[in-house]
């Protein structure tokens, strides 16, 4: 079924991704997330009843992780390369517990 | 001929056997960057130094008599998306500007232990999202056949540096047709292998489900070569299927196609598409033909008209969760806010450009309840639907032909408007990549402008020796590609 | 605050509870699980900094540890199942989505026999799932002002430790009830060594869904309670809501459907703030990673190890050694005291009487010294000794006692014990027994004077002279003949 989103949603929709959307460019990416539902919606014209979901069909088992530890030589590193270092941790603007 | 224009088997072959050393290969390589460079901008970090580095410790174990691996002092360029260690990785992003990681993509390490010199890292359309490779920090790369025309995406930057003979061999990500479609616009051969058959690991991904390590190269031959040495089971990626490692190279001694099936894709009827590459895919066909085959045109009727609606909401959907770890707080760019939402607001909007920021935002959208059961849930199971036809294709077929693009390389800066108009430039080679398919570009000469033609080969999965085998029976007849003086030819029609 | 048991409403509760899985490594990569009290951003790695490129790797711990816990429930062990990304933005977690399991789980359909109340009951398990866990935020404060500071600061030292949540159904109508099934459900991690199931240390986290039924029978509103971090919590977070509950609606209101932290502290449930984006945390397939396959061959295996469970070792012990369920419950609580039991009976003590002496005086001394049965001084082997002396009449119980006590605090051999304790080995029985018997009635004549002639209509007397005996002879005595000798004497 096609859908469409509107302004309100439009915004909803970049808060959930952390990204700012200026008042100027909420119609343009309104219109712009329209158009690929609208494309879109064309999945759901096949008719795929009793069809599973997708999966890779693989050759072998899945491996897995045996349970040892490993160390990472290279700790230090992380912290040269974090933005905003504080001690041993990384920094934050201010959260308040409920937020 | 000048070292250049070797493949990388002549490359390697003429350093073992020592008219040449590795030095001479990587010297030469990076004289061709930077002869051309100013003007294609295919690099965002040549590793000269490095590089340099390298071919003289293989020099001195050469001179030891020391066995090398099958790559010994071949060049090659990755796509900026493979993590270095110790060497800035961008993804051509604003967010990863300065970023250089602490590892090794498993893929650079294969090629590392088997010998190659890492020239360059190489431009890509920000996070592999897009198929000109012009939204780059660095700026647009451009195609040496023609400078004035886009060279292909998302890894436009390593096929432009393999055309225009700066490395007989790049690495690139293909993701929904990211490796071939560039392939193509450039005029050389690219190839992405079955998804499974190369570890994903170290590739900063834009789409875990559809994401393949895929070779650049002007011949089959290097692509087996390269596929040969990637193509290995990796602990660090779970989803890599290369549990045995078949030799790629073994079916490039085929010598004709008698008693194999080839399909030719026959679904032109709605589709648009330059006549000159319906041409070029009648002529690979002649050639199958020629060569023993029976030729029959087949219909895709699922993945042709699923294909793209498929493929856009499962990898816009996997790029808008793949890209939240970049939250301005481990690395990366970050900007200080007051709040914790203004902070992740003010970076992420000012370090993604607006094609990603679009992306995520609608791959947002395509995952929130309602959106999800109308279009992600369906979008899972076209694709179950699409293996299911693939399986009966090949169930009956060895190979199928089918184009690469329906276009050919564009002007620079042309902006396709129209989204839908733009998504369909990927209609032949995303169902490829749904499916896990190996895929790979051949070049089918060139227009009387001297513009490439090109062909899609397709097997079916984990399929990879043998289409490399039918692929080398097509190149053997056409020819190689050559190798691109970087020019700009007449105005573009 | 308001009884549950007096709740108008029928009490619907069902519980969430999240164990973390005793692994050495992460759920996807090799790092540390051992976190408390490491220094910040140690236990970490690419993987699980999120750092771009890298790529989850099941650990296979965490799979066999699911899967033993989910038999442990009943559960259907699955031999497909696989991993969805829960995509919600928060500093503590890396990579802006949990992978969790989500529709097709390692454990499906279980469920749990508690007794509560005296009475049982049974709590049905829905399903138990794999997930990670995120890492840690700390707020510091500027001069004891947690508003002062402008910064909040991540660990991610326990982002990706293996978490393994069982989601209860609504079975329960009293927070007496959910913190039964909780001690149960603890119990039997222990016994399976799949977790510590620390409460306080996090180890072992519940979250509750509560709601009161309608006068028809209908269900009502639910409403989510976290952040209880004790039993006691637990209890008093659920007492608090139904007394909550039951106000609004008896002054006409509605239960809004939130998610309520618990104040500790203030003990009330306040409403979270409700963030949009909270309620919907776009769940889809995590495609990293290959999904859980777990063959028959090896759900068998997972079976064959199994060792015996709580309630398997709890009908054991009442048939084999003819103990109450009472006496049962506390050796089986944990299955280190139950062990410890079982040897001391193993190496010849009568069964009733080492139960006793397990439950009462062991128990005693471990919980005096704030000490653990796994590393308890006293050997099975050797208490048993002392019971079988008590047993026969060679030690009487307060004696052992005390060399249960010295044994307990030095490292003393059995004899040295008794030596020090002043008691003989030897019984003091007939002749001699009869001569301090005859001493304590020469020194007490009047006494026994009193008794002689019948003034003593009570016993009170007769028990005081026993009393005085007894002392005498510092336990070494066997009442009953203390109490036979003394008759014939008082007698004759």
């Amino acid at each position: 079924m096609k859908m469409t989103v509107d302004r309100e949603v439009t915004l909803r929709m970049a808060r959930a991704a952390q990204i700012r959307l200026a008042p100027e460019d909420v119609d343009h990416m309104m219109d712009s997330i329209n158009d690929i539902l609208s494309f879109c919606a064309l999945v759901g014209d096949l008719d795929c009843t009793d069809t599973p979901d997708f999966t890779w069909k693989m050759k072998k088992l899945p491996s897995r992780r045996p349970d040892t530890v490993g160390d990472w030589a290279d700790r230090e590193h992380f912290k040269s390369m974090a933005p905003t270092i504080e001690g041993d941790f990384f920094r934050v603007p201010r959260i308040h517990s409920e937020d | 001929m000048e070292i250049y224009e070797l493949t990388a088997r002549e490359t390697a072959e003429g350093i073992r056997t020592k008219k040449f050393s590795a030095e001479d290969a990587a010297r030469c390589s990076l004289s061709r960057i930077a002869k051309f460079e100013s003007e294609v901008n295919a690099c965002v970090t040549v590793t000269e130094d490095l590089a340099i580095a390298a071919a003289r410790a293989l020099d001195g174990r050469i001179a030891r008599g020391e066995t090398l691996g099958p790559l010994a002092g071949v060049p090659y360029i990755a796509k900026d998306n493979f993590c270095t260690k110790g060497i800035r990785t961008t993804c051509s992003s604003k967010i990863l500007e300065n970023w250089v990681p602490t590892y090794n993509a498993s893929a650079i390490n294969f090629m590392n232990e088997a010998g190659a010199v890492l020239i360059a890292k190489s431009n890509l359309d920000e996070f592999a999202m897009g198929s000109s490779t012009e939204n780059s920090i660095i700026g647009p790369t451009k195609n040496p056949r023609d400078l004035g025309r886009v060279p292909g995406g998302s890894s436009g930057g390593s096929a432009a540096s393999v055309a225009a003979g700066y490395v007989p061999l790049a690495l690139g990500s293909d993701t929904g047709g990211s490796v071939r479609q560039p392939a193509a616009f450039c005029g050389i051969q690219g190839m992405k292998p079955s998804y499974g058959e190369v570890s994903r690991f170290g590739i900063v991904a834009y789409a875990s489900a559809l994401d393949q390590v895929s070779p650049l190269a002007r011949t089959v031959d290097d692509l087996a070569l390269a596929l040969s040495v990637i193509a290995r089971p990796d602990p660090n990626d779970t989803t890599c299927d290369a549990y045995c490692r078949p030799d790629f190279t073994a079916s490039l001694s085929l010598q004709d196609l008698k008693g194999k099936r080839i399909g030719v894709f026959a679904g032109f009827e709605a589709e648009q598409m330059d006549s000159e590459l319906y041409d070029a895919l009648t002529k690979a066909a002649d050639i199958c033909k020629s060569a023993g085959a029976t030729v029959e045109p087949i219909d895709l009727p699922i993945a042709v008209k699923y294909g793209v609606a498929t493929y856009y909401v499962t990898a816009l959907a996997d790029a808008s969760s793949k890209l939240g770890c970049f939250d301005g707080i481990r690395y990366g760019t970050h900007i200080e806010g007051k709040t914790l939402a203004d902070m992740y607001a003010n970076t992420r909007t000012a370090s993604f450009s607006e094609e990603v920021r679009r992306r995520i935002i609608l791959g947002t959208c395509l995952l929130t309840e309602g959106f999800y059961q109308n279009y992600y849930g369906p979008a899972l199971k076209v694709r179950t639907k699409m293996a299911l036809e693939f399986d009966e294709l090949f169930s009956r077929i060895d190979a199928y032909l089918l184009p690469t693009s329906p276009s050919m390389p564009y002007p620079l800066g042309t902006k396709e408007t129209d989204p839908t108009r733009l998504y369909l430039g990927d209609i032949f080679t995303v169902p490829i990549s749904l499916g896990g398919l190996p895929g790979i570009n051949l070049c089918m000469g060139f227009t009387p402008e001297s513009l490439p033609l090109s062909v899609q080969l397709v097997g079916p999965r984990y399929g990879d020796s043998d289409l490399l085998g039918i692929a080398n029976i097509i190149e053997r007849a056409v020819g190689r590609p050559d190798v691109a003086t970087p020019r700009k030819l007449g105005e573009a029609k | 605050m308001a009884d549950s048991k007096n709740s108008k409403r029928p009490i619907v509760i069902g519980l969430e509870v999240h164990i973390q899985l005793n692994t050495k490594t992460k759920l996807f990569c090799p790092c540390s699980t051992d976190y408390i009290g490491k220094t910040p951003n140690t236990n970490v790695c690419p993987v699980c900094l999120a750092v771009p490129g890298t790529l989850p790797i099941l650990n296979d711990s965490a799979v066999a540890l699911g899967a033993r816990m989910g038999l442990g429930l009943h559960c259907a062990i699955q031999n497909y199942s696989n991993f969805h990304r829960k995509n919600y933005f928060y500093p503590d977690l890396s990579k802006a989505y949990q992978i969790t399991q989500y529709g097709l789980t390692i454990a499906v359909g279980g469920y749990l026999d508690i007794e509560s109340d005296g009475k049982p009951r049974r709590v049905r398990v829905h399903h138990l799932h794999l997930e990670e866990d995120a890492g840690k935020l700390v707020h510091p404060t500027v001069d004891g002002r947690l508003t002062g500071a402008a910064y909040s600061l991540v660990d991610y030292n326990r982002g990706g430790v293996p978490l393994s949540e069982i989601v209860s159904e609504p079975d329960m109508s009293s927070p007496a009830e959910a913190r039964d099934y909780v001690v149960r459900l603890r119990q039997l991690a222990r016994y399976l060594d799949v977790s510590d199931g620390e409460m306080e240390s996090g180890s072992l986290r519940v979250d509750a869904n509560i709601s009161l039924s309608n006068a028809d029978g209908s269900l009502g509103t639910r409403v989510e309670i976290k952040n209880m971090n004790s039993l006691k919590s637990l209890e008093r977070a659920l007492e608090y809501e139904i007394a909550r509950q039951n106000k609004v609606l008896d002054s006409g209101g509605r239960i809004v459907q939130e998610t309520r932290l618990w104040d500790d502290a203030e003990e009330v449930t306040r409403s979270m703030r409700n963030k949009e984006t909270a309620s919907d945390y776009r769940y889809y397939p995590e495609m990293d990673l290959a999904p859980i396959v777990i063959t028959d061959e090896q759900i068998e295996g997972f079976k064959r190890a199994m060792p015996e469970l709580p309630w398997e070792k709890r009908d054991r012990f009442m048939k084999d050694f003819g103990l109450s369920y009472e006496e049962v419950e506390i050796l089986t609580e944990q299955k280190e005291l139950a062990r410890y039991y079982e040897d001391v009976v193993a190496a010849g003590a009568p069964p009733a009487r080492a139960a006793n002496w397990v439950r009462m005086e062991v128990l005693r001394v471990l919980n005096e010294r704030g000490a653990d049965i796994s590393n308890f001084s006293l050997s099975p082997s050797i208490l048993a000794e002392l019971v079988k002396k008590v047993e026969n009449k060679e030690l009487s119980s307060t004696i052992a006692k005390d060399i249960l006590d010295m044994l307990s605090q030095e490292n003393i051999s059995l004899e040295e014990a008794i030596k020090r304790s002043g008691a003989s080995t030897v019984r003091l029985t007939g002749d001699l027994l009869g001569e301090v018997i005859d001493r304590i009635c020469a020194a007490n004549s009047d006494v026994v004077e009193t008794i002689k002639t019948g003034q003593d209509k009570k016993g009170g007397k007769v028990k005081f002279l026993q009393g005085l005996v007894m002392k005498e002879t510092r336990g070494q005595a066997d009442p009953s003949e203390v109490s036979s000798l003394l008759s014939k004497k008082l007698e004759g």
